[in-house]
């Protein structure tokens, strides 16, 4: 759960192997097999309490005797015997190891799980990291490091791999070393008892020499950690997985429509979507990514141009994109023009651009040439089939040459190339490859390597989208929430009554149709008769859940006498099993809403093992389940995500109007989402919420019906969700002397145009000092960068008006981002002029050095150019120590213990 | 406290940062940056000053309102601890 030594795992400059063995085909001989053949340049020591030395290499009797502690230890051997060799490798000072040995309890042995214990045990006081048990290894081509019992030698490049599955990462190096693909990293998790997918996302994501992360996840440990590392990495490089156990349902979970719908596979997709991480479904795909992202240049649009020597690939190509919602790129007339007058007038006169059978290398140079330079397209495929014509080796050397003579200067075309066929064929895939190009065999897998990177790109755009505001603030009723879950929870009840989950709502200004209490059926008849028209009469008692099953439900009753009738009945059938200590049977009664052209929907929360409290939205009734159109994602929510979450259903669509049904205000229930993501972030007590149906149309929403399940909690509101919410506990007011109220509070992700607004208005001097250099504007990903945090990891407060405090200016901004270990971190001020001199700037580094203090941080530190006086001497009086930054001369780093 | 405390302890607290105010003149409605040169390094001391006179801790979050003559003057007096 730490980055913390990691580079020691995966930088090392000495490596031990603790079981190296002569004997053939055993573990122990093959790892140290591939760590003499992969050259590393380091130091290798092995440990062999028998033997002297193993083909002319010295062998150690135990890590007592090594020379050195070595940085890494790959330790091989009997799992009894690992819990004391760590604590030895410990004591020597080592501060990684890669357990292979399997045998640490997987499948639930007893035995091995007290092994796996006295493992981390033994590993704890050193703080030395552990990967593994029961893995593969690890290779690092970078550094010539093999530390695995992998079959093959990878070659070095810029992907990192990372796979529960050891067979899994052998099968993809094997894959990619022969298409001449290499990797920064490969490792290989097995059991995962220390570092986990979220160090791996941490140390990768900060990694120079990697470019793009792969992960093959069967589980995930420590949600919240992961989804802060990922939400990190995924921000500055390409992240993609490959999930496996899709169709594994969460047997917990068939209590409420919500956690039947939510299996625990959709709840990962949303996971990844949310962190910005692109999901593939099996290994083909994985392969493709592993072409794509291994070489192509980022795409800067989804606009792709078909390039073909035949018809047939061209339409084939065509057909996956139109089936994968690509954009086939539209030909500017002076692009006709060219090609025009270049090609044979047999050529297909639009995109795709078939060239012909007979395509000399020229041809397809020119017209490459014409196809790069239109603005209209940002990526062109290539393709060639084999003819008795052309030689397809000539056309692919052709289109190598093209794209290296293109002046650096002129705007950016991606290029793919897909040649089909064996032979030659296979001869020029090589080439491409090795000059950087994608390449595939089919031009099925062509275009879904483009779509992955059209999918990568638009992700990166969505993070960087500003959420507007809640359009109406609310001001949601906590106490009277709180009251309503004390008591039922001091009663020992899981569920609440109908009325009372529907006054949780209400507190949370959710719209609920108004339900009356009656304790007995005179008082029943008497509520429904002050209703205008049939109403609705249900049976109340915490001991009814499924009240319809049981005829606790009248629909469309027409007089009190109806009413009057019905409650007796229920009184005389359902009064003994209904009765529950102190709470006696009772009705509610509704007005019954019939609307026409109204949809059904279904609004609800469930708690997820792995990933805490998940929101859904979907088609709702009855028949919900059957329907299975939904969306699932984590909260918090703001508008667009909940947006995004109705725009993904197939309901939606319904929700746009057809026919003579008018279109429903989505904009109401996006709201909705967002009050029932403030309720799952304010109340932790929740552990299910079915809102169903939630009746909507073009007048209005209405939620009919509401379930709500609760348990006693004793960890803090916020804590159990996976993503960190919006810590309103740090609102603050302030008064300037004039009586102004200004509020200090955690920044949010609405305040990007507000930010934008502080930065221009600050003048050119100031930008150079707060930004180190001076800057004309502020770019759209550092703004989202610095407006959308993970409030695990970093906090900003800015200052705003009291009375707009959303949509006003910000006056100023403070912030610090932690490390992933929370040990260091870096702040950063922000003031506009009109505030200067008011104690603002004192008043807002105090409150971030306090509050830094208090997240346990031990050491905050900024960089500051040495002309900036004030900053200097304002840091200086708080008692900041300085330093001359060794890489930049004009820059003091000023740092402080907390 | 008097009010004749406050302000003495006030005027002091500034002499001994900026000596070269002329405190007759001091404006009590006008923030002291505009009335002088007054950086948040000054101000701070500013603040130090004052704790050290009045033996109370002045919050962070309090700083503002210690912004000018008037300011101080209310917060000083309505302190429980000054």
């Amino acid at each position: 759960m730490s980055v913390r030594n990691l580079n020691f795992a995966f930088n090392p400059s000495s490596v031990a192997l603790i079981g190296a063995s002569a004997k053939p085909r055993t573990v122990g001989a093959v790892a140290l097999h591939n760590i003499f053949a992969a050259e590393f340049q380091g130091e290798v020591y092995l440990v062999n309490p028998r033997r002297s030395e193993i083909d002319g290499h010295p062998c150690f009797t135990d890590v007592a005797s090594l020379p050195n502690a070595p940085d890494l230890a790959v330790i091989a051997t009997p799992p009894d015997s690992v819990p004391d060799i760590i604590a030895q490798l410990g004591a020597r000072g080592t501060k990684a190891a890669v357990v292979i040995t399997a045998g640490f309890g997987e499948g639930g042995c007893a035995r091995g799980q007290a092994l796996c214990n006295a493992m981390l045990e033994a590993a704890r006081p050193h703080l030395m990291r552990i990967v593994g048990p029961n893995c593969f290894g690890l290779m690092l081509p970078r550094i010539g490091l093999n530390a695995s019992f992998i079959h093959i030698q990878p070659l070095p490049g810029r992907l990192a791999f990372v796979a529960q599955s050891g067979a899994l990462l052998a099968t993809v190096v094997d894959w990619a070393t022969h298409r001449r693909i290499g990797f920064s990293h490969l490792v290989s998790l097995g059991d995962m008892a220390d570092v986990d997918f979220g160090d791996m996302l941490d140390h990768l994501g900060a990694d120079n020499h990697t470019r793009a992360i792969l992960l093959y996840i069967e589980s995930i440990t420590h949600a919240r950690k992961f989804m802060s590392a990922a939400r990190a990495a995924a921000r500055i490089k390409p992240v993609i997985v490959v999930k496996a156990g899709r169709y594994r349902q969460s047997a917990s979970a068939a209590n409420s429509h919500t956690g039947a719908m939510a299996g625990s596979d959709a709840v990962y997709e949303a996971a990844f979507k949310r962190a910005g991480i692109l999901r593939v479904n099996d290994l083909e795909a994985l392969f493709d990514a592993v072409s794509t992202l291994g070489m192509l240049q980022p795409i800067t649009g989804n606009r792709l141009a078909l390039l073909t020597n035949g018809g047939g690939i061209g339409v084939m190509a065509t057909d996956t994109l139109m089936y994968r919602q690509g954009t086939l790129a539209e030909l500017s007339e002076a692009t006709m023009d060219r090609l025009d007058a270049a090609l044979p007038s047999t050529w297909s006169h639009g995109n795709p651009v078939d060239i012909i059978g007979d395509a000399t290398p020229e041809r397809y140079s020119e017209a490459l040439n014409a196809i790069m330079e239109d603005p209209g397209v940002d990526a062109v495929l290539v393709m060639n089939c084999p003819t008795a014509i052309g030689s397809s080796l000539d056309a692919a050397q052709a289109v190598l040459k093209t794209v290296k003579q293109r002046s650096p200067y002129t705007r950016r075309c991606g290029v793919l190339a897909c040649w089909i066929g064996e032979g030659p064929a296979e001869e020029a895939r090589q080439m491409f490859r090795e000059q950087g190009i994608p390449t595939y065999e089919t031009p099925t897998k062509a275009v879904r390597g483009f779509m992955q990177m059209v999918r990568f790109q638009r992700s990166q755009a969505m993070l960087m989208e500003v959420p507007q505001d809640i359009p109406k603030a609310f001001t949601p009723d906590a106490e009277a929430v709180r009251s309503i879950i004390d008591r039922a929870l001091a009663q020992k009840r899981e569920w609440l009554l109908e009325t009372e989950a529907k006054a949780v709502l209400s507190a949370y200004d959710i719209p609920v149709v108004p339900t009356r209490v009656a304790d007995t059926p005179e008082a029943a008849a008497r509520l429904a008769s002050e209703i205008a028209g049939p109403v609705v009469l249900k049976a109340l008692s915490p001991a009814i859940v499924h009240k319809s099953d049981v005829g606790g439900v009248a629909l469309g009753l027409e007089t009190p006498d109806a009413v009057h009738e019905r409650a007796t009945w229920m009184q005389t059938h359902l009064k003994d099993q209904a009765t529950t200590g102190t709470l006696p049977l009772q009705f509610s009664v509704q007005p019954m809403i019939h609307k026409d052209h109204a949809h059904e929907l279904i609004l609800g929360m469930h708690v997820d093992p792995q990933f805490g409290p998940v929101l859904l939205f979907g088609h709702g009734g009855t028949a919900t389940e059957v329907i299975m159109d939904r969306a699932i994602a984590l909260p918090p929510l703001n508008m667009k995500l909940a947006r995004e979450m109705i725009r993904s259903t197939q309901i939606s669509r319904l929700l746009a109007g057809y026919r003579d049904v008018p279109r429903v205000d989505v904009e109401q229930i996006v709201v909705a989402l967002v009050k029932i993501s403030q309720l799952v972030c304010d109340v932790n007590e929740i552990l299910t919420l079915d809102i169903n149906p939630f009746l909507c149309d073009c007048a209005g929403a209405l939620a009919l019906d509401a379930r709500l399940r609760i348990q006693p909690v004793n960890e803090l509101a916020g804590r159990h969700l996976a993503i960190c919410p919006y810590p309103a506990e740090l609102e603050q007011t302030i008064e300037l002397p004039d009586g102004q109220p200004m509020l200090l509070r955690p920044i949010r992700p609405e305040d990007e145009p507000a930010f934008q607004r502080l930065f221009a208005s600050l003048p050119p001097e100031d930008i150079r000092l707060r930004f180190l250099h001076p800057m004309k504007l502020l770019s759209k990903d550092l703004a989202a960068r610095l407006t959308q945090i993970d409030y695990d990891r970093e906090m900003a407060l800015v200052l705003t008006d009291k009375d707009k405090p959303r949509g006003g200016d910000l006056f100023g901004v403070v912030r610090f981002c932690a490390d992933p270990d929370n040990e260091k971190a870096e702040f950063a001020i922000l003031l506009g002029r009109e505030k200067t001199g008011l104690g603002l700037g004192p008043m807002l580094m105090r409150r971030i050095l306090d509050y830094a203090r208090t997240r346990g941080i031990r050491h905050i530190f900024g960089e500051v150019l040495n002309d900036n006086r004030s900053m200097l001497a304002l840091c200086n009086a708080l008692g900041f120590k300085r330093r001359r930054a060794p890489d930049d001369p004009g820059v003091t780093e000023v740092s402080l213990a907390l | 406290m008097r009010n004749k405390d406050v302000d003495r302890i006030i005027l002091d607290s500034i002499k001994q940062v900026a000596p070269e105010v002329p405190l007759d003149k001091l404006q009590a409605e006008l923030p002291f940056r505009d009335q002088f040169e007054f950086d948040s390094v000054d101000f701070l001391k500013f603040i130090v000053k004052l704790q050290e006179e009045t033996g109370g801790k002045i919050s962070e979050l309090d700083f503002p309102k210690l912004s000018s003559l008037q300011g101080c003057r209310k917060y000083l007096s309505t302190d429980s601890r000054a």
